[in-house]
């Protein structure tokens, strides 16, 4: 756990919000999911979202770069979509989309801004 | 009349020194009683999180089955091993700490010069090693602590100069251990959202199957205003809401389903207060040890040693605690 770099805390802060709307969301979309397809999606994505988070909790993250900073931005929003889709989940694809999207950022973002 | 001014001067010197020792046992006594009432807090708040890292993956194997949650892969489960490594350390820290003020104690209330050297000793050790745990890059050796021999020919001068000595070193290792600290409290406090909210799951999944007996939950809303929760009429009372219509009209759903939807409702709330109770816990510690760090500074310097500000922070901490415990029904 090797932090000395102040970005650190934002960006493992960022995925944290990731993981935990994945955990929040995870009974309500694997129940929503009409199909064996869309069940084993949700689980893939959950726990993409869970390695994401603990890998990163252990990295030494740091957004000096602009691609990195930029995929941060993205995240944000992107968990920002996330939770207002999870909140009502009237639509499971598109809340199956934002969840793909932002683990994908996610992982990007911890495999890209460790040092 | 020469003779007698000198020996008045030195009836005056030794009353100075006397007044100094007499002063700096009863104050170091009190700091040392504050440190380890600070260190007990900080100690227990660590000890929840330690825990937690065991329940986490507990509750990550039960939910994989019961849940369709996906089992944790070994990289994870490797990381948890390592954050608890992490979290042990920072709990020997945290108990030599408790061993130092021991020490500084027994110092101050029969010159007990051996307990202390070793207290902070071992303390600067137990830093060491916490800082070893973090991966953070090693620094010099703290050279081992030793009171020194000759620090005065009077007996309360000497133990006034040691008091001050040992607590200078206790500060130092306390003052390592908090700036570690504070690099990882937005990390600490991240992972311990983090486990709680994992555990929380794996308590709503129990409560969904049926699994969890909620007495304990209901308890105190029936005690508020008089009613005694039967735990025995329970499985009664479900039988019969079994066969009455849900009160959300949907079909296939019964009043037991409206059960298990608001005690899940209570459940969720409460894991989100205990994930705001996180931040706040680990705030409060570092506070507390920082406080602590400014009564030792005070004491060195043999000004007023203020340890309102140490209780304060202690209070705070065990308030929390009371309350996260609470949250989790214990």
């Amino acid at each position: 756990m090797a932090r000395t770099k102040s970005n650190h805390e934002r960006l493992l802060a960022t995925v944290e919000t990731t993981y935990r709307l994945a955990e929040r969301g995870f009974d309500a979309m694997h129940s929503a999911a009409a199909t064996p397809e869309m069940k084993a999606r949700v689980r893939e994505l959950y726990g993409a979202a869970r390695d994401a988070y603990w890998k990163a909790v252990l990295a030494c993250l740091e957004d000096e770069s602009g691609v990195v900073a930029a995929i941060h931005d993205e995240l944000k929003a992107k968990n920002r979509e996330l939770k207002r889709s999870l909140e009502t989940l009237r639509d499971l694809a598109s809340a199956l989309g934002l969840l793909r999207d932002a683990v994908r950022l996610a992982a990007a973002l911890v495999t890209l801004a460790a040092a | 009349m020469i003779r007698s001014v000198r020996v008045l001067a030195l009836f005056a010197a030794c009353a100075v020194l006397a007044g100094c020792a007499s002063s700096a046992r009863p104050r170091s006594a009190a700091l040392a009683s504050a440190g380890s009432a600070a260190t007990r807090v900080a100690a227990d708040s660590i000890r929840e999180t330690a825990a937690s890292v065991d329940r986490y993956v507990e509750a990550q194997l039960l939910l994989a089955p019961l849940t369709g949650r996906p089992d944790p892969e070994d990289e994870t489960l490797a990381t948890l091993r390592k954050v608890r490594t992490v979290l042990a350390a920072r709990a020997e820290a945290m108990a030599e700490l408790g061993t130092a003020y021991a020490g500084l104690d027994a110092l101050a209330a029969f010159d007990a010069a051996e307990q202390v050297e070793r207290g902070v000793n071992d303390l600067a050790a137990a830093v060491s090693a916490y800082r070893e745990a973090l991966d953070q890059p090693p620094v010099a050796p703290v050279p081992a602590f030793g009171l020194s021999k000759g620090l005065g020919a009077f007996a309360g001068a000497r133990q006034a100069a040691r008091l001050s000595q040992a607590s200078i070193a206790i500060r130092e290792s306390l003052e390592r251990f908090v700036a570690l600290l504070r690099e990882e409290r937005e990390i600490h406090a991240s992972l311990r959202r983090a486990l709680v909210e994992g555990q929380g799951s794996a308590a709503r999944a129990f409560a969904a199957l049926g699994l969890g007996r909620p007495g304990a939950l209901l308890a105190p809303h029936a005690a508020a205003f008089g009613l005694a929760w039967d735990e025995k009429e329970y499985d009664g009372a479900l039988s019969l809401l079994r066969k009455e219509p849900s009160i959300t009209g949907r079909p296939g759903m019964n009043r037991e389903d409206d059960v298990r939807a608001a005690l899940d409702r209570v459940l969720e709330y409460r894991v989100a207060r205990r994930v705001d109770l996180e931040g706040a816990l680990v705030d409060e510690t570092c506070a507390g040890l920082e406080a602590l760090v400014l009564a030792h500074r005070s004491f060195e310097a043999k000004r007023e040693t203020d340890l309102a500000a140490v209780l304060e922070h202690v209070a705070a901490v065990r308030a929390l605690l009371d309350e996260y415990r609470a949250a989790a029904g214990k």
